[in-house]
């Protein structure tokens, strides 16, 4: 039905980039967060956190509206570059990159908030730009933070399953996912061959998140 | 270095900063009791802090002025906190070197000198938290010089010091003057290391100017054009100032 | 005094509340696992049960591969109404009806739907290949519409040109909501599913005598609780006044 190894090598092509994808935009964000004291700051988090709380599926539906074919985003697409976005890859792209973002915020911000300003004060008074400030002194000092977040994210991306099934559907060597994956199979009753896969998965998972911790726990020199 | 400070203030937790003066000098000593708010002076003329209204003036540029302000990337100051403030994450070599890159540098200092001076020479490729407080407050010290400042805050340079210490810190603050001759605003509540190394001593109390004086032993050239007598404004005196 | 009024008001309460769930006994609730195509006619047809029996349905509707599963694993079923012969043979093996109550009750056809608002560019199958970048199937591999499609798509040779086209979906309704939101160009479902749908239309419908044969059939579940009370609801089912909301609906008889 459908080859194993391209199932996985497919999952972690796509969770890679869509982990690589959200990072720039992640860390920007979570950066704001913990700097900014604007009042509307709560409004932010909490929309950011929706796919973190929202059944996944919801989030699905919400993406498969944007990016359906009649869809604002889609259409746009479609008009642009002349392709579909659901039931494609970029369909899986998007959907794990929505649904893992949450976590690549929270993680970085907590990375973001143990820096001490004053070396950033310091580094203005030594003629650093913005820019040179952010990253020299910054994002080196929050590294771990922002990394934990990065694997987090991709974790969760390996995950993913209510939300893509919706928006890229289970097209076998096409957007079948390591999650989706597992459910095929199980559907047609081979759970044997379910279960190496849900070894796989939770291999991927247990490195990506014990990975992730050791950078929380251990505290910079 | 001349310093001008009009109309400043600032509330703080327990009292309001209300500054008026007119200096010029080579090094200036700021003496005071802990808490007396000389820390956030320096966070003033460094641009860390942001007075709520006054003119605060530095040689011939005004750092800020009620609605104008000059963010601190574009004072050219050297300022070393009390704490320090040496970059965790880079060796002694790229902390020293980290101020190469200031926009206008307004002195010129040969890295080779300050590091032969410092005795920073063994140190450069140590990590910082395996350094003893004494090199630490060399590097901070370096790393203000080679930014090419016009002027260096030093907040409580000898606080942290042992009383062996203390003497070679001393040392390294005259160097200022002596070899690297950048202008410098030194804070301490230890009357005795002050005398010994700035040209004129302020003395600060709750947040205002109570007492100016030349230090007799070594200002030959400063100047004081205005003095702050407390809740007066300022008077002015001028008087001339020689560069030799 | 007052205590006597509010004694005899208990009192009357306590009766009517028995009476209630004396009632209630007496009428059985039946959990029906039934292929999702069926949805809309068995809907209608359960409030006619009701009228006629005191009994209510409970339904589950899905793909009828995901039901089979669901009673293998033991989920509470009194009756399977399958959408093909396969998932009830499967079923048998393991035992799992009670002998004799299976039988085959009704027949389907196989229609290719389109987007309401899209120009038709087919007249037959051979111009899927051509006019369509996505085929909407119900899992060929596994769900009988798709797998009825598929039997057909091969005895025409077109399966494998049409293969690389195919999204396949959970179940026949899902398949149909794609064409609906316009996600696919085109999709293979039941002729019942395509009339109750306002937003697609029928591009081509398979011939009866061109098609696989299409067969529904119904069992009682061996753990069934109720086995009588199933039994009885099947023979409803299969009864003159459900057939005629079945036919309604656009499914054919078989005896």
């Amino acid at each position: 039905m459908f080859d194993q190894w391209q199932v996985i090598r497919f999952t972690l092509l796509v969770c890679l980039g869509s982990s690589l994808l959200i990072l720039p935009f992640g860390m920007g964000l979570a950066w704001w967060l913990a700097k900014t004291t604007v009042r509307w700051k709560s409004i932010v988090e909490t929309i950011v956190s929706l796919p973190l709380v929202l059944p996944p599926v919801a989030t699905g539906l919400i993406l498969l509206n944007l990016f359906g074919r009649r869809g604002p985003l889609g259409a746009a697409f479609r008009a642009v570059f002349g392709a579909d976005v659901v039931f494609t890859w970029r369909a899986v792209l998007v959907a794990t990159a929505v649904m893992s973002f949450p976590l690549l915020v929270r993680t970085a911000r907590l990375g973001f908030e143990t820096v001490n300003p004053r070396l950033e004060q310091i580094a203005q008074t030594l003629g650093a730009s913005f820019w040179r400030v952010i990253f020299t002194v910054t994002i080196p000092l929050a590294a771990r933070g922002i990394l934990a977040g990065f694997l987090l994210s991709f974790a969760r991306a390996i995950g993913e399953f209510g939300a893509t099934i919706l928006v890229a559907g289970n097209i076998p060597g096409k957007t079948t996912t390591l999650s989706l994956a597992i459910y095929s199979l199980v559907q047609l009753g081979k759970d044997q061959d379910a279960y190496i896969l849900v070894l796989v998965a939770a291999l991927l998972a247990f490195g990506a998140i014990f990975l992730s911790e050791a950078l929380v726990r251990t505290k910079a020199p | 270095m001349r310093i001008r400070f009009e109309n400043v203030r600032l509330p703080l937790a327990h009292f309001s900063l209300k500054i008026d003066f007119d200096i010029e000098a080579h090094s200036i000593g700021i003496h005071g009791k802990s808490g007396a708010g000389k820390t956030s002076f320096l966070e003033l003329i460094a641009g860390v802090r942001r007075a709520t209204t006054g003119t605060i003036q530095l040689d011939d540029r005004v750092l800020q002025n009620n609605g104008a302000f000059v963010p601190p990337r574009h004072r050219a100051i050297g300022y070393v906190p009390q704490d320090l403030a040496i970059f965790p994450h880079l060796n002694v070599r790229r902390n020293i070197s980290y101020g190469n890159t200031r926009p206008d540098k307004k002195s010129s200092v040969s890295r080779d000198q300050v590091i032969e001076t410092l005795e920073l020479g063994k140190l450069l490729d140590r990590r910082v938290h395996d350094l003893s407080g004494g090199e630490k407050q060399r590097v901070a010290l370096a790393r203000a010089i080679l930014s090419g400042p016009a002027v260096i805050l030093l907040d409580e340079p000898f606080a942290a010091l042992d009383p062996q210490m203390r003497e070679t810190g001393l040392r390294l603050v005259r160097t200022l003057r002596t070899q690297f001759a950048i202008p410098f605003v030194c804070v301490s509540h230890a009357y005795e290391d002050l005398t010994s190394s700035c040209e004129v001593l302020i003395e600060f109390s709750q947040g205002q100017v109570v007492g100016i004086r030349k230090n007799a032993g070594i200002a030959r050239n400063a100047g004081i054009a205005g003095i702050a007598e407390p809740n007066f404004g300022v008077r002015r005196i001028v008087e001339s100032y020689d560069k030799s | 005094m007052v205590n006597a009024g509010a004694m005899r008001v208990r009192g009357c309460l306590l009766v009517a509340f028995l009476i209630f769930c004396v009632q209630s006994l007496s009428a059985a609730q039946l959990t029906i696992f039934a292929a999702i195509s069926l949805t809309d006619a068995l809907t209608e047809i359960a409030a006619l049960y009701k009228q006629v029996s005191g009994n209510t349905f409970q339904f589950n509707f899905a793909a009828s591969n995901e039901l089979a599963r669901q009673i293998n694993a033991g989920a509470a079923a009194d009756l399977f109404f399958s959408a093909d012969e396969l998932k009830m043979d499967d079923l048998e093996r393991q035992n799992r009806l009670v002998p004799k109550t299976r039988r085959s009750l009704l027949g389907n056809t196989l229609v290719i739907v389109i987007p309401k608002d899209a120009s038709s560019a087919i007249a037959s199958p051979a111009d899927l290949p051509k006019a369509v970048h996505r085929l909407a199937l119900a899992n060929p591999d596994a769900v009988p519409a798709g797998i009825y499609a598929k039997q057909y798509l091969m005895k025409l040779f077109l399966w494998e040109n049409l293969r690389p086209l195919i999204v396949p979906t959970e179940n026949v309704r899902a398949c149909l909501a794609a064409v609906e939101t316009g996600n696919a160009d085109a999709g293979i479902v039941y002729k019942t599913d395509a009339l109750i749908s306002k937003r697609t239309k029928i591009a081509y419908e398979v011939p009866v005598a061109d098609g696989p044969p299409i067969s529904y059939p119904i069992a009682v579940i061996k753990d069934s609780q109720s086995i009588e009370e199933a039994t009885k609801a099947e023979d409803f089912l299969a009864s003159a006044p459900a057939m005629k909301i079945f036919q309604k609906y656009g499914f054919t008889p078989l005896h």
